[in-house]
């Protein structure tokens, strides 16, 4: 899973996959033309799922949205099946930082994959652009989430906050990633 | 694959750093006449001896049938405690005292107004009573399986509207008086409950407080919510008078006083439950958007109410027990009523706060009434200590056992607590437990345990505490690291579900640490508790606080979700997080930080009226202390709230490392706006 595996990127050509459950789903990198299905998206979006992505309740369904939209510095992924979008993951960079990641999908495709597969893409993707770190800033009882991101195949490094934990892992599995991981990002006792 | 992880328990939640305090002994005499005289108990309640080690808290109760199978696990974590047997409650707390204590006073209630008479109300007349109004209930239509609501303040219709509900197997749902019309109808919509029996009006630091009212509020409350309330029973606090300024709607509210008529004096047959069958529910704040439903099963949840109440509380027929706390909680519950009652106490009730007229108020009832057993919370104690530090010595009190429950003590509270009123006679019990969990979880035993100021204790027999890290890994005793606190096994007084939600009771309370799904081996399904702990060598616990996102406000529960919402009932209001923030009297208290939407502006008239919907959604219980309004709140690039750096402006702490947020800069005007006003 490294960039040379790649000869086009893999956002842009998109990628089929199965789910658990046997649902085919696509991801591909989130286009302009995206609005109005992204709004369907969102509006199907249950409570609880905002709150986990977002930490913040009663969410106004429009800046959903406008969260969710392409932003420079950054990569959006969605998840079709058909023309109907039911998952979303993104990553904002910061210089000199681990980028962070946030995944978000439809009630109805949660438990079936589908993180995964959302997170092993744009990680793949990140790779290819030149970030080898990753921050999933999750929920302390997203315990969902919290299991996913541990048992996806990368080595991960975890800091607990009151209401939080963040976890880090490098988003390719070579070694030199990996050497990296160990040596500058890793969270070390009383950072 | 590697992981590592780091615990990092702020200081906002350890409320205060204290050092591990030195044991202080209980009085040699206790140990003569104590329930509890030798800690043997712990070797008959370990857990080789599990689960029939708990056959002796159900043998304190009268059963129509014994029990097959003392607990179930075929299906967890819904576990089942003794399966195939068939009582009553009601029965075990009235009717079965009658023989031997028809005369001695069951309640004994004391009205705010000190000029009005307390009145004892003995195992007799509370049989009379209950069995009245379980006709009256009756005939509203009622039956076993059915919900029915009370919103009632602390009067000794309160015990005796859940007694006669219990005769009939009716599933009582109290809402604590101090919660809004709005939070009765919500957990009436969750309970598909239509009948609500509530109390004309009732003194409240010095003022009456017009509860009918209130009822109505309910009422249309409960219609928005597509329940359409079809009686409201009402109690008189003032027998023949009507205290309140709303009009009796005809057809929908009656006088518990005219319908009891043709039944004075009559009785109805306890109806013999199974064990398992739901006594009532209690609703509690979480994590979720609205609070939820904890039900409690009637054989399980009443031995181990009185157990708890007979060994950790050291009651005795012929002592004078009060429970100075709300019945609307399940303190309450456990130990004003059932609990109490089940072993034939003497429970006094109080209808007013700690300081009306005056801090010696408590110490005078106490006093007059003879109380030597005293259990209440560490907001009382700390009220009663502010306002009054030298009143207990002015009053002849003789303490034996006094508990302390609701939130951690600060051991200067607790050396007061046990120094001034206790007069160092007195045993003091620290305990934790939860709405969920029926009954005491972690406890000293009053006359065999050394007592820590600031710990709880060890588990209660039977009760087998674990501290497992975000790993599911157990934290060591003795190193003062902070995890979570869980039990590894079930009890009988557990709940036995959400009402309604079976799922999210999984999600909530076991999912964290159960592994496999699918196992049927109850050690696989660790309780979740969500509040912190620290174990210290000597096997005592210091329990720290909660660790989600609910605020323990004098020792009540409310959700920031809940607070969040009600906030943003404001159409001003854009954005909005809840934290909680120190608080002297009260462990901790909300306060509010919220962004608006764009085209409005900040205004004291705007916090005032987003206080306001706060106590209309939740009650005044949830009153913020501060509402800021700010520009922005601080997030992180992919857009989440970052609660821990507003707890940190809040509590005058350094707030770490922001330098990842989307909107570092946000940081200081907020901590300006907060730290300057």
């Amino acid at each position: 899973m490294t960039a040379s595996d790649l000869q086009v990127p893999l956002a842009r050509r998109g990628s089929e996959f199965t789910l658990r459950d046997g649902t085919g789903v696509t991801i591909r990198e989130l286009r302009d033309g995206d609005r109005e299905e992204l709004e369907r998206f969102v509006e199907g979006l249950s409570e609880d799922t905002v709150y986990f992505r977002f930490l913040a309740t009663g969410m106004d369904r429009q800046v959903i949205v406008s969260q969710l939209l392409p932003r420079p510095g950054g990569l959006s992924l969605v998840a079709v099946k058909g023309n109907v979008i039911v998952g979303h993951a993104a990553y904002y960079k910061s210089e000199g930082e681990a980028a962070e990641v946030g995944v978000l999908i439809l009630d109805g495709y949660q438990g079936k994959g589908l993180g995964t597969r959302l997170i092993e893409s744009i990680a793949r993707a990140a790779n290819a652009d030149g970030v080898t770190m990753f921050e999933a800033v999750i929920g302390w009882n997203n315990t969902r989430m919290i299991k996913m991101v541990r048992t996806m195949g990368f080595p991960t490094s975890e800091k607990v906050e009151p209401d939080l934990i963040r976890i880090r892992f490098p988003t390719s599995i070579d070694p030199v990633t990996i050497a990296e991981f160990q040596e500058r990002w890793m969270f070390t006792p009383g950072c | 694959m590697t992981a590592t992880s780091e615990a990092e328990i702020s200081e906002a939640q350890i409320a205060v750093h204290w050092k591990e305090e030195p044991l202080i002994n209980p009085p040699v005499t206790m140990a003569q006449h104590a329930n509890v005289k030798e800690r043997s108990i712990y070797e008959r309640f370990s857990e080789k001896n599990f689960p029939e080690c708990f056959e002796e808290y159900a043998d304190m109760l009268t059963w129509d049938q014994r029990w097959h199978t003392v607990l179930d696990t075929s299906k967890p974590p819904f576990w089942k405690w003794f399966v195939g047997g068939k009582l009553n409650a009601s029965y075990n707390c009235v009717d079965r005292h009658l023989p031997k204590y028809r005369n001695k006073a069951a309640l004994i209630w004391v009205p705010e107004p000190e000029s009005e008479a307390t009145q004892a109300i003995t195992y007799q007349e509370l049989y009379r009573r209950v069995n009245e109004f379980a006709l009256v209930l009756e005939s509203a239509g009622l039956k076993a399986g059915d919900r029915v609501t009370f919103h009632l303040p602390m009067v000794p219709e309160l015990p005796i509207s859940m007694l006669a509900a219990a005769r009939l197997g009716i599933i009582h749902n109290q809402v604590f008086g101090g919660f809004s019309a709005r939070a009765c109808a919500e957990r009436m919509e969750d309970s598909k409950s239509d009948v609500l029996v509530t109390v004309d009006g009732y003194y409240r630091n010095g003022g009456l407080i017009d509860k009918k009212k209130e009822a109505d509020t309910t009422v249309e409350e409960a219609k928005k919510l597509g329940v359409e309330v079809r009686k409201v029973l009402v109690w008189r606090r003032h027998p023949g008078r009507y205290v309140s300024q709303s009009p009796m709607v005809e057809g929908r509210d009656y006088f518990v006083d005219d319908l009891i008529k043709p039944f004075r004096g009559k009785t109805i047959a306890p109806v013999s439950m199974d064990a398992e069958a739901p006594l009532f529910l209690m609703y509690t704040s979480g994590s979720t958007g609205r609070p939820k439903g904890a039900q409690h099963r009637t054989g399980g949840y009443l031995a181990y109410v009185a157990g708890t109440s007979k060994y950790v509380q050291d009651i005795h027929p012929e002592d004078v027990y009060w429970c100075f706390a709300d019945i609307g909680w399940i303190t309450g519950h456990s130990y004003i009523v059932y609990g109490p009652l089940a072993v034939a106490a003497t429970s006094v009730m109080y209808e007013g706060v700690p300081l009306y007229p005056d801090p010696g108020r408590p110490w005078r009832i106490a006093e007059r009434l003879g109380v030597n057993i005293f259990h209440t919370a560490p907001t009382t104690i700390r009220m009663l200590r502010k306002a009054g530090p030298d009143e207990p010595s002015k009053y002849d009190l003789h303490f034996k056992t006094m508990t302390t429950v609701g939130e951690p003590i600060e051991p200067e509270a607790w050396m007061w607590y046990y120094d001034v009123v206790g007069r160092k006679q007195a045993a003091i019990t620290d305990t934790w437990w939860q709405t969920e969990n029926g009954g005491f979880l972690c406890s000293t035993l009053p006359a065999i345990s050394p007592m820590k100021p600031g710990s709880a204790g060890p588990g209660m027999p039977g009760i087998f505490p674990i501290i497992l890290d975000e790993n599911g890994d157990e934290v060591p005793a003795g190193q003062n690291k902070a995890g979570n606190m869980c039990i590894r096994n079930p009890w009988p007084g557990i709940m036995q579900t959400i009402w309604g939600d079976p799922e999210r009771f999984v999600k909530v309370y076991y999912s964290k640490y159960n592994r496999n799904p699918d196992s049927k081996d109850w050690h696989d399904w660790p309780y979740f508790s969500g509040d912190g702990a620290v174990l210290a060598a000597d096997g005592y616990f210091r329990i720290l606080g909660r660790v989600d996102d609910v605020i323990k406000v004098a020792g009540h529960r409310l959700g920031t979700k809940e607070l969040e919402n009600a906030v943003l009932t404001t159409p001003e209001v854009a954005e909005a997080a809840a934290v909680a923030v120190a608080d002297e009297l009260r462990g901790h208290i909300p306060v509010v930080y919220v962004s608006l939407k764009p085209g409005n502006s900040a205004s004291k008239e705007l916090e005032d009226k987003i206080r306001e919907n706060v106590v209309k959604g939740l009650g005044p219980i949830a009153k913020p202390r501060t509402v800021y309004i700010v520009p922005d709140l601080p997030k992180t690039r992919s857009g989440k709230i970052m609660r821990r750096v507003l707890v940190s402006i809040s509590d005058r702490k350094d707030y770490g490392d922001i330098t990842t947020l989307a909107n570092p800069d946000i940081v200081e005007t907020i901590r300006k706006q907060v730290q300057t006003a």
